[in-house]
């Protein structure tokens, strides 16, 4: 995925993913512990405002519960005359201003006796304190849970919060405080009723209304059965529990809350808010001497909103600062790679052959200096090489040219028009000679000295290319020129006055074999010699094959010595010559192995039969061919085939 | 479309025919029926509301109207001055009436079974009858007293009673180990104090062979001869409205609880789910929608056998005076 | 092709291995006219491990043949291989180079 991208975006990208890491590490670790900061310093906070709530409203319940109990106590100890007892009620009733009303309920006969339902009740109505007595039988106090919890339990006790009996709006709560009737010796100690005092919550509301709690935090108020006492939503207030609550939205937790709550312990939970759905962090305690429970709700997206802005700050100043590195990362990278970018542009355009283009400066000694230099000194080498190269190229021209040239010399002066003499019947002759591309030095030549006698000779000059041509041409111009001048000379003297011709100032050393014959077509008397060349064969009528192999002396151009003598053979109609240079016999296959004269011979053998010059010609041409294959010609190849026929001639 | 909403549709439709079915007949006794229910409005007659709610008692032909009941309504009264034509009892207080000797029928046996209940904190070491020995017991006023009390003597158990008029309160607080409840009211009550299910021990009367079962519909002897017809056609049609609630239970609900507000009730939406839960459970306890009306001679008896030890009564009314099928619910 | 020259009884050794082709011819002809020029004028030969000759190296050798030959010196060749000896037959070179079979009988022959 990065492969194809540049250096500059590499470096970026990982310099920019290591620092993202290493943020996002530092970031989540802060933030862990800043939550966990405030979450502890919240808690601590909900705690507090938890507590001083309780103690204020405990001061309250504490304070009132004295009465009744103050009462108990004047009471038990020996207020027993019904109208001092009436006094004594209203005048507390009077001077306490948070009571509502205060009674004293008997049991039977305990105050008068015979007398079920005694109940004494004082209470407030529109200023005035209002006397009355509960002992209605509908009503039948006994067995009130005021009465009757206090009795069996055989303590004081907070009631539940109730509606007041005027059909208002006013919560109201008793304190029951049982009493005993300690002194008429007989019954010692005997439960004889209840003293109440009845108060108004309604201040609760307003206590838990002033909660400071964050934007939307709240406090409410459980009774001890898990009753709203006090909460936002005035449909739950006295009417549902908070396991109501939990059981509509099936919320075990929230239960489990509630359990808590009623049963007095202090805690800090976290749950989902019931109506909001919100989670909120919740701190609850008791009100040790009612039973009530109150909880203080905390939404946690209050309780996090200064970390939620700060953490988006920091997101904002991180996506900044990545930003800024990234450009200063892309600035620098770009600084650092530029001289390679530069040198990758200078590089491209010395591989597309300008050895000249400038390579990009670099003062610097690091790893892209010397890399720059690098690439100096190879530019240099290269253009060097390059200018060599162009000029061995040139002299390989040149050479290619010469031997071209050399070529077209050695082409232009042999006869090639087959067959040389059209219009006569007594002699066919063939020739070939194939260049290698070492341009050789072979000839040969043919002509007709007379109207008789054909003169025809091969040659082999040592050496190649030019200087070889060259001394082709001159052996060649020789032959004819001496041929010419002396008509009747045998083929001995011609070649020993060509001999002597070309050993003249002959310091390159050059010479040439050379087999030189004529051939009286009349008689089939044929005179030849031999100057160091490949022996001839001869195909007679019969097909049997015979070598000319009497050498008269060193090739042409070698030394002046003895003159060269002449052989003389005759042979028949039906006779066929076949002259070769050593280009046939030294023919070389890719194994480095020679054709060699044995293999020459095979080839003439199937061709006894043939008259044909063209054909033995194209046949030995056609073994040599496929004995080398693709090795690559070494030599001239050349070849002239003698057909004689013979009998008289006759102009066709 | 669901089989449900199939349902919702059929059931207009359904009413529209019997509407007009009934129509000419109900021009001939047009007469206002009153119905005295023996509490305040809760789900408990769910039945009621909803088929006065939703115009079934129209639909049959009836016009009704409902009285609720409360502390200071006497439904015996009600129906004893003609401030009301029908009325809905206990099957126990209703025969206690009938063997003092007021006139009264049974005419729907709408509530199938017992819906009385122990109920104990296992923190007391409560879990078979025989540990409620030396235990306090709060019993509920005389109407709700008579099983439990059968319940004490047929178990011989040594327990201390405690009369209690207002409700768990005292049980809440620990002034008695045991405490009668109805399993749709006071028992949720219970465990919507914080008290889970697993750690209370509950007996269910209708295990111990007091399966007696409560709500039942009654009128005069002179209101049912008076008009038979109406009275088949009021049952039906609160056997209907009972079929709605249960099949519309928070449609049902939001019926109850505007009741509730209009009375001035705190209006206890889980409380009342609860128990529009339980009516089901003994309305209809076998499950799907077969109601049935009819009072089984046995059950009678049975029910009549616990009065007579407990002494409630000395006589028990004839089967037959006390209980007439009516309508097409009351077959067997 | 690979020359070696050394030195043994006042003549100069040339050990000439592989073949003395068009190719190699001008390297040998180089060579030999330094060491000529450098004074040499006796030299011998050593053909034993001489592949093959074409008439590029019969005419180099013919040229220091007559170079040694203006100077007064010696020329020798030993220790030919058969076709290599055919070549200087058909040429006649047998009669013009001297020929010995072996070192000891060329370094006799110029004693």
């Amino acid at each position: 995925m990065l492969k194809n991208r540049s250096l500059r975006f590499k470096l970026s990208a990982f310099i920019l993913t290591g620092t993202i890491l290493v943020a996002a590490v530092l970031f989540s670790y802060y933030y862990s512990v800043s939550r966990k900061l405030i979450l502890e310093s919240a808690l601590t906070n909900a705690r507090h405002l938890t507590m001083e709530t309780v103690n204020s409203v405990e001061n309250v319940f504490r304070s009132t519960a004295k009465i009744p109990e103050n009462l108990v106590y004047v009471f038990e100890t020996g207020v027993t005359d019904e109208k001092a007892l009436y006094r004594f009620m209203e005048t507390v009733v009077k001077n306490n201003t948070e009571l509502f009303g205060s009674a004293i309920a008997f049991e039977p006969g305990a105050m008068v006796p015979g007398v079920e339902r005694f109940a004494p009740y004082f209470y407030k109505n529109n200023g005035q304190i209002v006397y009355s007595n509960l002992s209605d039988p509908a009503y039948n106090y006994h067995l009130q849970d005021w009465y009757q919890i206090p009795k069996e339990l055989n303590k004081p006790v907070w009631s539940e919060p109730y509606f007041d009996e005027g059909g208002g709006d006013i919560i109201m709560a008793t304190y029951s405080v049982p009493f005993r009737w300690p002194n008429d010796g007989v019954n010692e100690n005997k439960f004889r009723g209840i003293i109440t005092i009845d108060i108004s919550l309604v201040w609760l509301k307003q206590v838990f209304e002033e909660l400071s709690i964050y934007e939307t935090g709240y406090g409410f108020l459980l009774s001890q059965s898990g009753k709203f006492l006090v909460h936002p939503d005035p449909d739950n207030v006295m009417n549902a529990s908070i396991f109501d609550i939990a059981e509509l939205q099936q919320d075990e937790k929230l239960r489990e809350l509630g359990r808590k709550m009623v049963r007095g312990q202090t805690g800090f939970m976290n749950i989902i808010e019931p109506v909001t759905g919100q989670e909120v962090y919740l701190c609850f305690a008791p009100f040790p001497s009612s039973g009530y429970s109150m909880g203080i709700v905390i939404p946690t997206a209050e309780l996090f909103a200064g970390l939620t802005r700060l953490n988006r700050n920091v997101a904002i100043i991180a996506v900044l600062g990545l930003l800024a590195l990234f450009g200063v990362i892309s600035l620098i990278s770009g600084r650092i790679t530029e001289p390679i970018r530069r040198l990758s542009g200078a590089t491209t355009l010395i591989g597309q052959g300008d050895f000249n283009a400038v390579l990009p400066k670099i003062d610097t000694n690091d790893e892209i200096g010397q890399l720059m230099r690098s690439f100096e000194t190879m530019q240099i080498a290269l253009a060097e090489y390059i200018e060599n190269l162009k000029k061995t190229t040139a002299d390989k021209e040149k050479i290619e040219g010469e031997l071209r040239i050399a070529h077209d010399i050695q082409m232009s002066i042999i006869p090639r028009t087959f067959p040389p003499f059209p219009d006569r019947s007594d002699v066919d002759i063939y020739g070939i000679l194939e260049s290698a591309k070492a341009v050789g030095g072979d000839l040969y030549d043919f002509f007709l000295l007379d109207e008789n006698r054909l003169g025809a000779a091969i040659g082999d000059v040592s050496g190649k290319g030019v200087p070889a041509s060259l001394f082709m041409a001159v052996t060649r111009t020789l032959l004819r020129a001496k041929s010419m001048n002396m008509k009747n000379a045998s083929p001995g003297k011609i070649v020993t006055s060509m001999d002597i011709d070309l050993c003249t100032e002959n310091d390159a050393s050059m010479f040439v074999t050379f087999f030189y014959f004529i051939l009286n077509l009349k008689t089939g008397e044929l005179e030849y010699c031999n100057a160091g060349h490949n022996p001839p064969f001869v195909l007679d009528e019969d097909g049997e094959i015979t070598a000319i192999d009497t050498v008269h002396g060193f090739p042409l151009g070698v030394m002046e010595a003895e003159p060269y003598e002449t052989g003389k053979i005759k042979i028949r109609p039906g006779t066929r010559i076949v002259l070769y240079t050593d280009g046939v016999t030294e023919a070389e296959n890719e194994a480095r192995e020679l054709f060699k004269e044995k293999r020459l011979l095979e080839t003439l053998k199937l061709m006894k039969d043939v008259q044909d010059p063209k054909e033995i010609t194209l046949a030995v041409k056609k073994a040599v061919k496929e004995f080398t294959l693709e090795a690559e010609q070494s030599d001239d190849l050349t070849m002239l085939v003698i057909n004689y026929l013979g009998g008289n001639y006759t102009s066709k | 479309m669901s089989p449900k909403t199939k349902q919702n549709i059929l059931i207009p439709i359904v009413w529209f025919c019997w509407f007009f079915l009934l129509n000419i007949k109900s021009f001939a006794d047009d007469k206002p029926i009153k119905l005295v229910l023996q509490w305040v409005p809760q789900a408990q007659f769910a039945g009621y509301y909803t088929a006065r709610k939703l115009g079934i008692y129209e639909i049959y032909g009836i016009d009704v109207t409902i009285i609720p009941g409360g502390p200071n309504v006497s439904v015996i009264d009600c129906i004893k001055t003609g401030k009301a034509d029908f009325g809905t009892f206990f099957l126990l207080n209703a025969t206690k009436r009938v063997a003092q000797g007021i006139p009264l029928v049974n005419i729907a046996q709408v509530s199938r079974r017992s819906a009385l209940m122990l109920v104990a904190k296992k923190s007391s070491s409560i879990f078979r009858p025989e540990d409620m020995n030396g235990k306090k017991i709060g019993i509920y006023k005389e109407d709700f007293s008579d099983i439990p009390l059968a319940f004490i003597s047929n178990n011989r158990l040594d327990v201390t009673v405690v009369p209690i008029a207002t409700g768990i309160n005292i049980f809440l607080h620990g002034g008695t180990d045991l405490t009668n409840v109805m399993w749709y009211n006071e028992y949720h009550t219970i465990l919507n104090c914080g008290y889970n299910a697993d750690e209370l021990t509950t007996f269910y009367m209708s295990d111990y062979g007091f399966n007696v079962p409560e709500d039942g519909i009654y009128c005069l002897r002179s209101t049912y001869d008076a008009n038979p017809e109406a009275c088949e056609r009021f049952i039906e049609a609160t056997m209907e409205g009972w079929l709605y609630a249960f099949q519309h239970p928070s449609e049902a609900l939001d019926i109850i609880i505007e009741e509730m507000k209009a009375e001035h009730i705190p209006a206890n939406l889980a409380h009342q789910q609860w128990m529009l839960a339980r009516m089901r459970d003994i309305i209809l306890p076998d499950g799907g929608y077969e109601f049935s009306t009819f009072l089984s001679e046995e059950t009678y008896e049975m029910m009549g056998q616990i009065l007579l030890k407990n002494a409630s009564i000395s006589t028990l009314p004839a089967y037959n005076q006390f209980y007439l099928p009516v309508g097409k619910y009351a077959e067997k | 092709m690979e020359l070696k020259f050394y030195q043994e009884n006042n003549a100069t050794i040339i050990e000439i291995i592989g073949s003395l082709d068009t190719m190699t011819a001008p390297e040998y002809e180089k060579q030999m006219i330094e060491m000529i020029d450098g004074g040499s004028t006796v030299f011998i030969a050593d053909c034993t491990q001489l592949d093959y000759i074409s008439s590029s190296g019969l005419r180099v050798l013919l040229m220091t043949l007559k170079n040694i030959s203006n100077k007064g010196g010696k020329f020798i060749l030993f220790g030919m291989q058969e076709p290599v000896f055919e070549v200087f037959k058909i040429c006649r070179f047998d009669n013009l180079f001297t020929i010995v079979a072996d070192k000891s009988a060329a370094l006799q022959s110029i004693a």
